[in-house]
C-alpha cells in the first residue's frame, strides 16, 4: 500500500503543478513565461525539422520557387502600401501615423510548425533576431495570412486570420463600408469561410465583393490594403441589425509555405 | 535475470522512451498537424505514446509521462492554448490506463495483452474527448461544440488506426526492463495457454493447505504431467522429515524458514505460532500425554496414535479442551495441554477438502477467479481427511483460539474473509519475511496467497471491484 499510496501523492502533486501552470498561463494571457521557455527548448529543433521537411515540401529556403513566393510578399505588401497612399485614403494614412515615405519591410519565412486540431496557429522560422516582435501583420502571396502573437530569437508564432480568436478590421471595396472579421475556428484542416460583420445597419452586402484590410494604428497587428477574401454567402438574417457575410479567403491556409511579416517603421 | 541486467534494460528503456517521446511532440508539430488529413482531424502521437507507456509500466510512470508530454505539447511554439492544460488531460491519462491495468494484473494474475491494448484504446479515445472538454471548460473560443463534433471522431479514428503500432513500439522497447512484468516467481504465460484461471484456483487451493494437492492442468493440458517441481506437503503436527523444509523453501522462494537449534520448520494447525525457545520446543514436539482428551479425561494414551489422522471422537472432548485451552492461553507461555485438541479441530478443515460446507462455499465463492477451489477436491486427499465429527466441536474452539494475536480470528471459518495458510506460516505472521515488496509474493502455484490477494480481500471496496470487475467480463 506504501507503493500506491506514494504513486498517488505524485499523481496529486503533479495535477497541483498542471492547475498552477494553467493559472498562471490565463493571468498572463497566453503568453507566461513557460512558453517562453518551451519556445527556447523547442524553436530550434522544430526549425531543424521545417527545414528537413521543407526539402520535401520544395519550399525550402532556397530554390526558385521560394525565390519567387518571396518576391511575391515583397509585391504584395508594396501593392498595400500604394493602394493606401493613393487610393484617397492619404488623410486616413496620416491619422494612422502610417509613415508614407519609409515604406513597409518585408522579412519572409516559412511556416515550419502547425497547432494542433484546435488552434489555428503557426510557427515560422524568423524570430525576433529577425525584427520580429508580436502584432505584426502576415500575409503572403495571396492575400493576408495573420498576425504574429509571439515571438523567440529563433522563431514566432502566428495566429491566423481563421483563428476564432482574431479580428480584423475590413473595408468592403467599393462600397467601402467598414467591418470586422471572426474566424471560425476550423481552417487549417480545409478552406472555411470568415464571418463578417458589417458595422453600419444601412449597408448591403454582395456577392462577389472583395475585402480588404481596414489597417490599425500603427499598422498593428494589421496594416491597410491587404485583400482578405471574397464574399461568397450574404447571410443577414431578417430583422438583424447588421449585415452579416461569409467570406472565402484568398489565402489557402492549408498549405502554407513561404509568407512575409510585414515590419511596419 | 540478474539486477544487473534489469537496471540496465530499465535504463535503457528510460532513454529510448524519453527520446521517442521529444521526438513524437516534434513530429506532431512539425509535420503531423500539417498534414491535410480528410475529415479536418490529425491523430496525436504524443497521446498515444502516453497511452502505451502507461499501460506497459506503472502508474507514476504513467502519469509522470503523461505529464512531461502533455506539457511539451502546451509550451512548443505554436501552442495555441493556455500551459498546463494538455498536461493535466495526459497526466490524468496515463494514471487511470496504467491503475486498470494493474488493477486487472492483481485480480487476474496474468497479463493479457489484449486487454491492454483494449484499454490503451479507451484511454486514447478518453484523452482526446478530455482534451476538447478541458479546453472548453477554460472556454477557448477555438473549442465550440460544432468544432468537436466535426472533429473528435476523425481524431479518435485515427488515434485508434495508429494505435497497435504504439502499442508494439512501446512492447518491444520494455520488453523485460518492467520488473512486475515478468516477475520471475510466476509461471511464464505460455504454461498456462487456455485457462488462465487455473493459477488462481490452485493459488486458492494451496491456500487451504490442502495436502499433496497437485492441480492437474498446469502443464500443457490435463493429462500432461504437472511442471511444478516442488509440491507442497502437508505433514500433520511433528513433521520429523526433511519436507516440511521443502515445503517452506517450495511456499517463499528464500531460505527457509530459520529456527533455533538447527530444526526444521514444523507444522502447527492453530494458526501461526510464534517459535519456541529451545529447550521448551523440545520438550513440546510431541504432545504429550493424553493430550487428545484434555484435562478433562486423562485416562487414555493418546501419545501411540498415528499423528496424521485423528480416530473416531476424537474431537468429542473438545470443548473442554478449548477450556483448557483458554485458561492457559490466558496465563502461560508455550503450549498448554490440551491445546492442540482444539487446535486441530480448527486446523483439520483447512485439510479436508471433501466437504462442502457452508465456510468453504464461503471461501470458495471469495476466490479472485470465481471457480470453484474444490473443483480438484477427488484428489489424494481423501485418506488423510479427518473421520465424521471432526467439525462438530470446531465453532466451540473458535474463542479460545482467539485470545492470541496470531491465531484465527473468531468467525474466521463462517466468513472465511481471509484465508490463512499454515504450509510454513509464511503470511499470518504479521510480517512478510520472505517476499521481496513490491512484488507479489508467493510462488505462482502459490503455496501462499499473494500479499496483494490478502490486502484485496480485507478492502472496503472489495465487493464493489468484484462488481465492477464482473461488469467489464474479468472474474466470474
Amino acid at each position: 500500500m506504501l507503493e500506491t499510496r506514494r504513486t498517488r501523492a505524485l499523481l496529486i502533486a503533479l495535477l497541483v503543478v498542471a492547475i498552477a501552470l494553467i493559472t498562471i498561463d490565463f493571468r498572463d494571457g497566453g503568453n507566461s513565461s513557460a512558453d517562453s521557455i518551451g519556445g527556447r527548448i523547442f524553436g530550434p529543433v522544430e526549425r531543424l525539422a521545417g527545414n528537413v521537411t521543407g526539402v520535401f515540401r520544395g519550399s525550402g529556403n532556397s530554390g526558385e520557387i521560394s525565390n519567387l513566393q518571396r518576391q511575391n510578399d515583397q509585391l504584395r505588401a508594396q501593392l498595400a502600401q500604394a493602394q493606401t497612399e493613393v487610393g484617397g485614403v492619404t488623410q486616413l494614412a496620416s491619422l494612422l501615423h502610417l509613415s508614407s515615405k519609409g515604406g513597409y519591410r518585408v522579412v519572409t519565412g516559412s511556416v515550419i510548425a502547425a497547432g494542433g486540431d484546435y488552434s489555428d496557429t503557426v510557427t515560422i522560422n524568423v524570430g525576433s533576431a529577425d525584427g520580429i516582435t508580436a502584432n505584426e501583420t502576415v500575409l503572403n502571396g495571396a492575400g493576408l495570412i495573420g498576425t504574429t502573437v509571439s515571438t523567440t530569437p529563433t522563431t514566432a508564432t502566428v495566429q491566423l486570420a481563421t483563428d476564432a480568436g482574431a479580428t480584423v478590421g475590413v473595408r468592403v471595396a467599393g462600397s467601402g463600408q467598414l467591418g470586422a472579421l471572426t474566424g471560425s475556428a476550423d481552417s487549417l484542416s480545409g478552406s472555411a469561410p470568415i464571418k463578417l460583420t458589417l458595422f453600419s445597419a444601412k449597408a448591403t452586402l454582395r456577392r462577389g465583393q472583395t475585402v480588404t484590410t481596414f489597417g490599425s494604428v500603427g499598422g498593428r497587428p494589421y496594416v491597410p490594403g491587404v485583400p482578405v477574401g471574397t464574399v461568397t454567402t450574404v447571410t443577414t438574417q431578417p430583422g438583424s441589425l447588421t449585415p452579416t457575410a461569409l467570406v472565402t479567403p484568398f489565402a489557402d491556409f492549408t498549405g502554407l509555405g513561404v509568407v512575409g511579416v510585414v515590419i511596419s517603421k | 535475470m540478474t539486477s544487473e541486467v534489469l537496471i540496465a534494460r530499465k535504463a535503457l528503456a528510460v532513454g529510448v522512451l524519453t527520446v521517442a517521446l521529444f521526438t513524437a511532440v516534434v513530429v506532431q508539430l512539425t509535420v503531423v498537424n500539417r498534414l491535410p488529413l480528410p475529415g479536418s482531424a490529425a491523430p496525436d502521437l504524443v497521446l498515444l505514446l502516453v497511452a502505451a507507456i502507461a499501460v506497459a509500466t506503472t502508474p507514476a510512470v504513467g502519469a509522470v509521462t503523461g505529464f512531461a508530454g502533455g506539457l511539451a505539447l502546451d509550451v512548443a511554439p505554436p501552442a495555441g492554448h493556455y500551459a498546463g492544460e494538455y498536461a493535466l488531460v495526459f497526466c490524468l491519462v496515463g494514471y487511470a490506463a496504467a491503475r486498470t491495468v494493474q488493477a486487472i494484473w492483481n485480480a487476474t494474475g496474468e497479463r493479457d495483452r489484449l486487454m491492454s491494448f483494449t484499454i490503451m484504446a479507451v484511454a486514447v479515445a478518453a484523452g482526446e474527448a478530455g482534451k476538447a472538454a478541458f479546453s472548453m471548460l477554460l472556454s477557448d473560443p477555438n473549442v465550440t461544440s460544432t468544432v468537436i463534433r466535426r472533429v473528435l471522431p476523425g481524431a479518435i479514428l485515427y488515434d485508434l488506426l495508429l494505435a497497435p503500432f504504439a502499442f508494439w513500439l512501446v512492447a518491444w522497447v520494455t520488453r523485460g526492463a518492467v520488473s512486475w512484468n515478468t516477475a520471475p516467481e510466476r509461471a511464464p504465460s505460455s504454461l498456462l495457454p487456455r485457462e488462465h484461471r487455473l493459477a488462481a484456483v490452485f493459488r486458492q487451493a494451496s491456500a487451504g493447505a490442502a495436502p499433496n494437492l497437485r492441480l492437474a492442468g498446469t502443464g500443457k493440458n490435463y493429462a500432461s504431467p504437472s511442471v511444478a517441481r516442488r509440491v507442497p506437503k502437508l505433514r500433520l503436527s511433528d513433521a520429523r522429515s526433511r519436507s516440511s523444509l521443502r515445503t517452506a523453501a517450495a511456499s517463499s522462494r528464500g531460505a527457509p524458514f530459520p529456527l533455533t537449534a538447527g530444526r526444521t520448520a514444523k507444522l502447527s494447525f492453530g494458526g501461526d505460532l510464534p517459535v519456541r525457545p529451545g529447550a521448551r520446543a523440545s520438550q513440546a514436539r510431541t504432545p504429550g500425554k493424553n493430550w487428545l482428551r484434555g484435562a478433562a479425561t486423562p485416562s487414555v494414551p493418546a501419545a501411540k496414535r498415528a499423528p496424521r489422522a485423528p480416530a473416531r471422537g476424537w474431537l468429542r472432548s473438545s470443548g473442554s479442551a478449548a477450556q483448557a485451552g483458554r485458561r492457559a492461553a490466558g496465563s502461560a507461555s508455550g503450549l498448554p495441554r490440551g491445546f492442540m485438541g482444539g487446535a486441530r479441530s480448527a486446523g483439520s478443515p483447512i485439510a479436508a477438502r471433501q466437504a462442502r460446507t457452508p465456510a468453504e462455499a464461503l471461501a470458495a465463492r471469495s476466490a479472485p477467479s470465481g471457480l470453484s477451489a474444490l473443483s480438484g477436491s477427488g484428489t489424494p486427499l481423501a485418506g488423510r481427511s479427518p473421520r465424521a465429527g471432526w467439525l462438530r466441536g470446531s465453532r466451540t474452539t473458535a474463542p479460545a483460539l482467539s485470545m492470541r494475536r496470531l491465531s484465527p480470528r473468531s468467525g474466521w471459518l463462517g466468513s472465511a474473509r481471509r484465508p490463512r495458510t499454515v504450509i510454513g506460516s509464511g503470511v499470518g505472521t504479521g510480517r512478510r519475511p520472505f517476499t521481496r515488496r513490491g512484488t507479489s509474493g508467493g510462488n505462482w502455484y502459490a503455496a501462499t496467497p499473494s500479499g496483494a490477494w490478502l490486502r484485496r480481500s480485507r478492502h472496503p471496496w472489495r465487493k464493489r471491484r468484484q462488481r465492477l470487475l464482473r461488469m467489464v467480463g474479468v472474474g466470474k
